[in-house]
């Protein structure tokens, strides 16, 4: 079957609004570059380099944790950061990789966002708030970006025993039992335990 | 003895008579059977072995040692987090030590035999010294629970569990650290080890090597955090056991190229869903004290009738899993997490009749295709309804339904107005029983494993963990995957 070409532009036009070829035009312009940025580093990469995060990613995640947990201690967004390095090398390489992408997407996106031409680690705090609400507003695979960085940010944030306390929660702690009498039982059966 | 990747050398080769894949309830009851039985019995465990003083207590540290992607596998549109654990105790490590037996109803439906059963589950609840948990071990959260089923006149009561000696330290999530959970890890792996059987940790199942209709061998990777490959470990066996939980399972099999002419392995995945609703109350509640889940309701759960599949328990979470479930961020979230010790929660679990797939991404990782039907979101909406109104007859001033966007409602009136609806992907929902996605059956043509354990086109494989029911079996599997771990071995060692 054959269809000339205004059949073919109608078709077109009922798959893809203008609406729609604007933003999927922008969203493939942002994300295009990431992604090749990434099949060519990935190509390339070693486990260490996966194992780490960037400078990027880095700073990407002091500046999302101090907007999702609201704790604005600088210091405590460096010791975020940290955490999720040592945090990640117990996940598995694919997750690794898509926890690189999606810090990644939230520096490399607040066009879309906020409108603005400018990284999300270089907006302002407020500027911040909004992008990461878009974020958490959007849909499925958008709100799944959000609510792993939001779980890791408080993975960090509830690390910290002062944030325990302040929501009344008892640190927890040996009960000060000799620990060997809970163990025993299990110390010969494991090879270089 | 109990192996790490230590003991482990590339191009290592293990034989032995029985060879388990997973040292969870099934596995754990299965090889303590079988080396009973003077075989000799290497169990393959992806995780590590931890002993009482490795849990922690922390979420933050815990979450990779006990559960497969520390605990963020989701379905594949994001909406259902399945947790499932590894480790040397598999999920017994960190459930909650609720035991159920097989409810009648389901004898007929899945064509078992109650008679053979039953001396099973006996010595099972026996060997795990369950018992009923008394009135003074119930916590605030399940005090409140019982005075709301109570009020309302719902059918309900105390729950049995498989504890010794508990302090009621509330963490059995992360881990017993003071060894007080009768599980995998307490009472079957000693037993195994002491009937000279092995385990070797930090082993990926990979794939098995099959010639005719025998497994020859199995192909492990050695593994010490979760990627880091450090060679392989060939394991023959004459008879390979399956139990490692009913999403390793199926991909495994499938990993394998197993013969499956009906393409059935993986495709009927339940998954018992569940939500939440949260009780505010003027007292402090700290619901993360003390044992939890020690009470049920049971008014909305019938075996009989499709329109009763809810079981309602109390939930508890501690602040990272509550703090990840409440919506919203910064200072506003801070000022909700205020009311944790104040909250009560309550957990609908769903008796499912919606079911899914399990497959394997290409490039490793899993793929969870399950989508709730129209009948099964009406059953959970009914779920948090009777949730509010337990809630309210207890005495909370407020109550909350977390999700996208957070339902607050100061009294049952105000709540009936909302109309409120649970829809896929607008609330946080959570399993922690997959199931019956290697189901056994008596036919060929619709099932995957016959009704002794073994796999329809093997000689040598065979199924010992959920992923053997053949539907959702709507109460708390892991007495049953112990029996049925005890079951299979018995079928094994008679034929």
């Amino acid at each position: 079957m054959t269809m000339n070409v205004s059949e073919q532009n109608d078709r077109v036009k009922a798959i893809f609004t203008r609406r729609q070829l604007v933003l999927w035009g922008l969203f493939s312009a942002v994300t295009l570059p990431i992604a090749l940025r990434f099949l060519f580093f990935n190509r390339k990469s070693s486990l260490n380099k996966l194992n780490n995060l960037t400078s990027i990613e880095s700073n990407v995640f002091s500046a999302a944790y101090r907007v999702i947990s609201g704790d604005e201690n600088q210091e405590n967004a460096n010791y975020a950061s940290k955490f999720l390095n040592n945090f990640k090398y117990n996940l598995t390489k694919r997750n690794k990789f898509e926890l690189k992408v999606a810090l990644y997407l939230v520096e490399f996106t607040p066009l879309i966002f906020i409108g603005a031409f400018s990284s999300f680690t270089h907006a302002t705090f407020k500027q911040q708030q909004a992008i990461l609400k878009g974020w958490e507003q959007g849909a499925s695979l958008r709100f799944a970006v959000f609510q792993s960085i939001k779980e890791l940010t408080f993975m960090s944030y509830y690390s910290i025993d002062q944030h325990l306390e302040e929501i009344g929660y008892e640190v927890p702690t040996s009960i000060g039992y000799d620990e060997v009498f809970y163990n025993k039982d299990y110390v010969d059966l494991g090879a270089n335990h | 003895m109990i192996y790490n990747s230590n003991n482990y050398h590339d191009g290592m080769k293990i034989e032995c008579d029985i060879c388990i894949i997973g040292s969870g309830a099934g596995g754990s009851a299965a090889a303590s059977t079988l080396s009973a039985a003077g075989l000799k019995v290497a169990v393959v465990e992806y995780g590590a072995f931890l002993m009482p003083k490795d849990f922690t207590q922390r979420e933050e540290q815990m979450f990779s040692k006990l559960f497969f992607q520390s605990g963020g596998r989701k379905t594949n549109d994001f909406s259902i987090r399945v947790l499932h654990g590894h480790g040397v105790g598999g999920s017994t490590l960190h459930n909650i030590n609720l035991c159920k037996r097989l409810p009648d109803e389901l004898y007929t439906h899945w064509k078992l035999n109650k008679e053979i059963l039953n001396p099973l589950f006996d010595a099972t609840e026996k060997d795990l010294n369950v018992k009923l948990i008394d009135e003074e071990s119930i916590n605030r959260n399940n005090a409140l629970f019982k005075i709301g089923v109570n009020k309302l006149g719902l059918a309900g009561g105390p729950l049995s569990h498989n504890r010794t000696g508990c302090l009621g330290s509330g963490f059995c999530e992360l881990g017993c650290k003071y060894n007080a959970k009768e599980n995998a890890l307490k009472v079957y792996v000693p037993k195994l080890i002491k009937n000279n059987g092995s385990i070797y940790t930090n082993l990926k199942a990979e794939k098995f090597i099959i010639k005719k209709k025998n497994i020859n061998k199995l192909i492990c990777k050695i593994t010490s955090t979760a990627d880091e490959v450090k060679g392989e470990v060939q394991i023959r066996a004459n008879k390979f056991i399956s139990s490692a939980g009913a999403i390793e399972t199926p991909l495994l099999l499938k990993r394998s190229n197993i013969v499956d002419p009906f393409d059935l392995v993986g495709s009927k995945l339940h998954l018992h869903p569940g939500v939440v609703a949260s009780g505010v109350f003027k007292e402090k509640v700290e619901s993360w004290d003390g044992i939890p889940q020690s009470y049920e309701c049971t008014e909305f759960l019938s075996f009989q009738n499709p329109l009763k599949r809810i079981w309602l328990i109390t939930g508890s979470a501690h602040p990272i899993g509550t703090a990840s479930l409440l919506p919203g961020m910064g200072k506003e979230h801070q000022l909700l997490m205020k009311k944790y010790p104040y909250l009560c929660t309550i957990t609908p679990m769903l008796h499912d009749y919606s079911s899914g797939s399990v497959s394997e991404k290409i490039g490793g990782g899993v793929n969870i295709n399950y989508k709730l039907t129209q009948e099964d979101l009406v059953q959970l909406t009914m779920g948090i309804n009777k949730s509010v109104e337990i809630l309210f007859a207890a005495g909370a001033v407020e109550v909350l339904i977390p999700g996208r966007k957070l339902i607050r409602v100061r009294s049952l009136s105000e709540y009936k107005k909302i109309n409120f609806q649970v829809k896929q992907g607008e609330m946080e929902i959570v399993s922690v029983h997959p199931m019956s996605s290697v189901w056994m059956g008596d036919d060929v043509k619709s099932s995957c494993v016959d009704l002794r354990g073994k796999y329809h086109h093997l000689d040598n494989l065979f199924i010992a963990d959920t992923s053997l029911f053949p539907t959702s079996i709507g109460v708390p599997p892991q007495l049953s995957a112990y029996t049925f771990g005890h079951f299979v071995a018995e079928n094994i060692i008679s034929s």
